[in-house]
């Protein structure tokens, strides 16, 4: 076997916390003085933040490699220090051949030039000579699809426009090793759909691939290799299906999965005026069974905890129902249903039923807020604290396919009769 | 074409490493920032470059007015509208490549924690599209030399073969305050204090250099300490240069000016690069 592509050895990165001033000052003195073999004391509570702690990984030649991690895992850190653009605090790595990493796109545009110029600039920006840039140009505009305005101004393009001439320009670039954050997120589906299939074309050429994303969808379809990263460490590198249920777990024991509670408890201070707190959240099945796997159609319930702090007159609980990818897929708000009552101080337990779930297979997260008045602050709010899996397509006894409705977000419940 | 170049990333590495190899390797890259600031750096102003003619009008003008009238400080038997033009422009050059050096990784912080290649490139970039500006002032010194010329034509001034020196002086000027700026940039990416005061710091070196005066002014004695301003010898040489000679642009200068500067620029240089390898973790 030919030696890999990248080789990633013991690479860590420290960070100190807390901001630059004096103290931070003092401290880089007394570090440049241990530096010269001056003895001096050095403080012992500096904080100090390991976002990468000893990683180490080979990658194959033409491997398309997904890193995902909880967000602060260590995921850019690792891409900033592959594609050069910070330093490792201690560990190496090495590479064979060009990098072009996209951690954002259209970055270096320039809005005073035209799209053509600004092709030049890009491409030259990711090492390409002004040559290579000429012979690919025309293959660039056309992607892009902006053939009448290339000779425009960039800052007179739409931000669809703009976007999707900066993607043309990467995907062109032809490195031997590419590394994309999270840039899939931008465009219209349409346009997704045709950088996907552009990133299986480079992918076929024999190209190495490393993409960090959120999005497991795009990571299941299109990685060969998933490495889950978390507080710092590797702790998956293998299988992407493996990987993929390994991260939608982390940070919850097998017994709390659809169940998160309030900890540790939180002792509010007395002048502050929150009304509720939530303490708990359920995800149960039709069977009342605590579950994170939903069915496609079936009815499911959410069970509620709540402390009520102070006792309100009016009380509004939404639940919110978001896709992978954050996109906000449905609402339930307890004033909609005509519930908003009167609570008193103490604690409370709710139920709440969702007779059918509309959505697709995948990956979702539920998110909980309480709101005491009619105005638009929250009293107390849970951010995704439950994940959880949809399967089965199966909606009112029809079993369909998911892959061909995939960009739907629900299924819109319909009666259909011949008058 | 497949590159089989191997990269290895590694942490402390040494402070001269100052990846040369890939400065050469993105040539491109420093000609085309090159065209876009010469190409945007006129868009949507009405007068255009005429704002650079009228800077270096009214600040020489200003400077005779006050520096030649009313102080009536010596201009070394040069015609004194000439004398500041001179030393203006030699003296706007030099701070504009000061400005741009000691705000290079500040300025660029979006592009530098985004994409990887030479960080040297945009301030060296930056530094020579400035030479549009200064051709400019220096296209209306020679207009006004000539319009000086036919009418006083008793002690015209004619261009002297000295004029071959001008590019080697005009990159002297670059190369240290592009030092002089990497040193600022370097030292206050992470402690901002000095970004704070480098206005003030520009304005005393202008003083301390000959810009409004000549050295000649300056008592016998003292002249020596001028010496140590690697300023001093280029201001005095831009009116050698330009306007035929000047009574500090010898060897006595010359010598510690250009060992001073090439000091400087190296460590600039050098702080400047090993700054530019974390430094997106502070910014």
């Amino acid at each position: 076997m030919s030696t890999p592509i990248i080789q990633v050895n013991e690479l860590s990165k420290t960070y100190r916390l807390g901001g630059l001033g004096l103290r931070s000052f003092i401290e880089d003195l007394k570090s440049s003085a241990k530096k010269f073999g001056v003895p001096v004391k050095e403080n012992a509570n500096s904080q100090r933040f390991k976002a990468l702690d000893k990683v180490s990984f080979d990658i194959e030649e033409g491997e398309v490699v997904g890193i995902i991690g909880r967000n602060g895992a260590g995921k850019s850190t690792l891409l900033k220090i592959l594609s050069r653009i910070t330093e490792p605090s201690s560990g190496s790595a090495r590479y064979t051949g060009r990098v072009a990493s996209l951690l954002e796109v259209g970055t270096g545009f320039h809005g005073e030039m035209t799209g053509r110029e600004n092709i030049f600039l890009n491409g030259s920006l990711y090492g390409l000579t002004r040559k290579e840039i000429a012979s690919k140009v025309d293959s660039i505009i056309e992607f892009a699809q902006i053939n009448e305005f290339i000779d425009t101004p960039v800052k007179r393009y739409s931000s669809g426009m703009f976007v999707r001439l900066a993607f043309a320009v990467a995907s062109h670039l032809e490195p031997e090793i590419l590394i994309i954050d999270e840039v899939l997120a931008v465009g219209d589906v349409d346009f997704q759909k045709r950088c996907i299939s552009k990133m299986g074309e480079i992918n076929k050429s024999g190209k190495t691939i490393l993409i960090v994303s959120h999005n497991m969808a795009t990571i299941g379809s299109f990685c060969t290799r998933c490495i889950l990263i978390d507080k710092g460490k590797i702790i998956h590198d293998g299988s992407v299906d493996e990987g993929i249920s390994k991260y939608l777990t982390l940070g919850r024991s097998g017994s709390q999965l659809g169940y998160w509670e309030l900890k540790p408890k939180i002792q509010l201070p007395a002048s502050s005026k929150q009304y509720s707190q939530i303490k708990s959240i359920e995800m149960l099945d039709n069977s009342n069974t605590r579950t994170h796997l939903l069915k496609c159609g079936m009815p499911f319930s959410i069970l509620l905890e709540l402390d009520i702090l102070i006792e309100t007159n009016y009380l509004d609980i939404g639940i919110a129902i978001n896709r992978h990818d954050g996109i906000q897929m449905s609402l339930a708000i307890s004033s909609w249903e005509g519930y908003s009552k009167k609570f008193t101080k103490g604690y409370h337990q709710l139920s709440v039923k969702f007779p059918k779930l509309p959505f697709f297979s995948g990956n979702y997260t539920l998110s909980v807020w309480t709101k005491e008045s009619t105005s638009g602050v929250s009293d107390d709010s849970v951010q995704s604290p439950i994940s959880f899996e949809i399967i089965d397509h199966n909606f009112n006894g029809h079993i369909f396919d998911f892959s061909a409705h995939s960009h739907a977000g629900s299924i819109l419940e319909s009666s259909w009769t011949r008058i | 074409m497949p590159d089989s170049k191997e990269t290895i990333i590694t942490a402390n590495r040494t402070c001269l490493d100052l990846e040369l190899n890939d400065f050469f390797k993105y040539r491109d890259l420093l000609y085309l920032l090159i065209r876009r600031d010469i190409v945007t750096s006129y868009k949507q102003t009405i007068l255009g470059p005429l704002w650079v003619v009228i800077q270096a009008l009214m600040g020489s003008a200003v400077f005779t007015i006050i520096f030649g009238n009313i102080a009536g400080l010596s201009t070394d038997g040069h015609p004194a509208f000439l004398f500041y033009l001179c030393g203006m422009i030699g003296w706007q050059y030099f701070g504009g490549v000061l400005g741009i050096g000691s705000h290079s990784l500040q300025s660029n912080v979006a592009l530098f924690a985004k994409v990887y290649f030479p960080r040297l490139i945009p301030p060296i970039g930056q530094s020579i599209s400035s030479l549009l500006n200064f051709s400019i002032q220096l296209l209306v010194f020679f207009l006004a030399l000539v319009i000086y010329n036919q009418n006083s034509p008793d002690s015209s001034i004619e261009l002297s073969f000295s004029l071959i020196l001008l590019p080697a002086l005009i990159i002297q000027t670059a190369v240290l305050g592009l030092g002089l700026g990497f040193i600022i940039s370097a030292m206050s990416v992470k402690y901002r204090d000095l970004a704070r005061i480098s206005g003030l710091f520009t304005q005393f070196i202008m003083y301390a250099s000959p810009v409004i005066y000549p050295v000649s002014e300056i008592p016998e004695k003292y002249q020596e300490y001028m010496a140590l301003n690697p300023l001093t010898f280029i201001i005095e040489s831009y009116r050698l240069v330009l306007l035929g000679n000047s009574t500090a642009s010898n060897l006595t200068f010359a010598v510690p000016s250009i060992a001073s500067t090439i000091i400087i620029f190296l460590i600039g240089l050098i702080l400047y690069n090993k700054t530019q390898r974390t430094y997106v973790d502070f910014v």
